[in-house]
């Protein structure tokens, strides 16, 4: 009896905390569209919480939600999934094989039979980021890369940088360095702090999660760097990070237009079940292709030339 | 057995009790996970000394390495603590976010001076810790099991608190993660981890108060029989486990200036690494705060090392295994001395 009272106290203390701590919360919905929509279309991420996603594809969740009236939730029967871990093209698999219409947005998995990718090319973010940081270290250099080093699609993004720069750079460009930072700015800062020790004449520093960028510039502070001393190309983060590229930290930082991700994917979805065309006069359920195969949303670069729009337009004071 | 073999058995005795000296350094340094890990850190730190001479020896390195290993410091304290009196935390590392965020609220959403929004923080720690060793000591549930639910809890309520998070949360705030002093340079984060650990070090050691830990540790029934109140003690543990994570979350918030939600993921496992190697047992009743930090700043010099050798970063997690094991094979040399 006392156990009971004792844990029922402290149940109450778990909700009094969970209630107070809730209290100043902007915390972003994860469920949008109509309670009693007919449809609903599930997008199923292992990091749904990461603050560019919250930021950015809930948006395009939110517009397509309200668009086709249809339920879209961040949690299965038609499924959206962020596809950036290779270890996913199994259960993408068992969707597909159950008759669960399934795309993946972000990263690719071309080995799983999804119906589409819509994101992104990340050979193409590789890409951007090389022909930045050449354009801003003309004269070649020592590079650095950074990034989660087992996502797949940043893995094809660090491919793109490396051909590109090794195709382009007319041996002039010396990559020193490949490391993880494991999606966590802290742990960027402490790995650009050791690539600077190591490599105390660096020229850049490219960075392809979204906290590579803020640990990157973190750790120039903290060594007492000059915006500009060691060019800087990354992904975006939240919208006050864009301020680095204001400030010179950051030379290039690439927008994946990720609020087109779910937006479209959602679209595709719903295009799968509902648009009736045939390919080769098969329906879908007979093996037709209803749908594109894949979607890029390309990608924006903003620099110190076009960032002062981009700040005014997201209210970065 | 004759006379004869009694006597010769008895001459060699001695002599097959003298070992060689190489191995009798080997079991001394063994005997103290201390020594052993000093010597690690100078030789490990002499070898890059003379390997790299303009890389690893420098001001902003040592500067860096230091800052870093600054949450892990903290938090180690705490979890040394706990593992002392046979339990531990795996809450910390959201304990550690929800601190950050809370402390990211207080100044960046609500505009409340930085020192109101460090004291929530760490008072926010303290609250979840507390929560934790009342689960524990209460109701009864296995640390393990019970800081695994609290820690996707507390995440969970990480993630409803801000969402994204709070960027950026303010410069009076941001000053008391990047303020340093003017001789070494070395940011606060460090300075407060050292500070923690002098303290902690010198309570955990000295007093007779937390000498008790080693006692619930080393055998929690006869602790209680003898008079010690075995739950109050470990409540207390995680309460200041739990302040810890506290200090840990608003410092490193400070310092990016930003509260993120998915700050000290994984953070657990590094702790407990560092925690072990420094000297702790997972079945309680042995380690000290110096041992703990000495595991950590064996574990940032090898971090850092790894980087400046340009050793693959698919070779890197290999290596901190090795050193795990290392460490837990040197446990099993310790056993079999005294055996």
């Amino acid at each position: 009896m006392g156990s009971m009272l004792k844990s029922t106290l402290i149940a109450l203390g778990m909700t009094a905390l969970a209630s107070a701590v809730t209290a100043p919360a902007r915390a972003q919905e994860s469920s949008f569209g109509p309670a009693d929509a007919k449809e609903t279309y599930y997008w199923i991420s292992n990091k749904a919480n990461l603050p560019l996603f919250v930021q950015y594809d809930y948006v395009g969740m939110k517009k397509i939600a309200e668009e086709l009236g249809v339920k879209a939730t961040g949690g299965r029967q038609v499924a959206v999934v962020g596809g950036w871990d290779p270890s996913l093209t199994e259960s993408v698999k068992k969707c597909i094989e159950q008759g669960v219409p399934t795309v993946v947005d972000d990263g690719d998995l071309p080995a799983s039979g999804r119906l589409a990718y819509i994101g992104t090319n990340w050979t193409q973010v590789g890409v951007a980021q090389a022909k930045k940081m050449m354009e801003k270290v003309p004269n070649g250099g020592k590079l650095a890369m950074m990034s989660i080093i087992n996502a797949g699609n940043m893995r094809e993004a660090v491919a793109g940088f490396k051909a590109y720069i090794e195709a382009n750079g007319g041996g002039k460009y010396n990559i020193v360095s490949n490391e993880d930072d494991g999606g966590d700015a802290q742990k960027a800062a402490q790995v650009t702090a050791a690539i600077l020790a190591a490599n105390p004449d660096i020229a850049g520093i490219a960075g392809f999660d979204s906290e590579s960028g803020a640990g990157i510039v973190t750790a120039l502070r903290e060594a007492g760097k000059n915006p500009g001393d060691i060019k800087v190309t990354a992904m975006e983060q939240t919208p006050d990070f864009f301020k680095t590229a204001k400030e010179g930290w950051v030379d290039g930082i690439v927008v994946q237009n990720r609020e087109l991700f779910i937006y479209y994917a959602v679209k595709i979805l719903h295009d799968y079940n509902h648009n009736g065309l045939k390919s080769a006069g098969l329906a879908a359920a007979d093996g037709g292709r209803p749908v594109p195969d894949t979607l890029d949303t390309g990608v924006l670069l903003v620099t110190k030339d076009n960032v002062d729009k981009v700040t005014a337009a997201l209210g970065v004071k | 057995m004759s006379v004869a073999q009694i006597s010769r058995n008895e001459a060699q005795a001695p002599v097959e009790q003298r070992e060689a000296l190489p191995l009798r350094i080997v079991r001394r340094l063994a005997n103290s996970r201390e020594l052993t890990l000093f010597v690690l850190v100078v030789a490990l730190a002499l070898a890059m000394t003379i390997v790299y001479p303009h890389n690893f020896p420098t001001g902003p390195n040592m500067r860096a390495v230091l800052l870093n290993l600054a949450p892990v410091g903290i938090l180690v304290c705490g979890m040394m603590l706990l593992m002392i009196a046979g339990t531990f935390d795996l809450s910390v590392g959201s304990t550690l976010a929800l601190s950050g965020v809370w402390a990211g609220v207080v100044s960046g959403w609500w505009g409340w001076p930085a020192e109101a929004a460090l004291l929530i923080g760490v008072v926010v720690g303290a609250v979840a810790g507390l929560i934790n060793g009342l689960i524990v000591t209460r109701i009864g549930i296995n640390a393990l099991i019970a800081t695994l639910g609290t820690l996707t809890i507390y995440r969970s309520l990480t993630y409803v608190t801000a969402g994204t998070g709070v960027t950026p949360i303010s410069d009076s705030f941001a000053e008391y993660g990047r303020a340093a002093d003017p001789v070494l340079r070395i940011q606060s984060p460090f300075w407060a981890m050292l500070v923690l650990v002098l303290i902690g070090g010198w309570l955990i050691a000295r007093t007779r108060f937390f000498r008790q830990f080693y006692f619930v540790g080393g055998n929690p029934r006869a602790a209680q029989l003898s008079g010690i109140r075995v739950d109050r003690l470990i409540l207390i543990g995680f309460v200041i486990m739990g302040a810890l994570a506290g200090i840990a979350g608003v410092l490193g918030a400070a310092r990016l200036n930003s509260a993120v939600v998915n700050a000290g993921v994984g953070i657990e496992l590094k702790v407990i690494t560092a925690t072990v190697l420094g000297g702790a047992s997972l079945k309680g009743g042995e380690g000290t705060v110096l041992g703990g930090i000495l595991g950590v700043l064996f574990i940032a010099l090898i971090e850092n090392a790894m980087i400046i050798n340009a050793v693959g970063v698919f070779w890197q997690g290999l290596v901190v295994g090795l050193v795990l094991l290392f460490a837990v094979s040197l446990d099993r040399f310790k056993t079999a001395g005294r055996a």
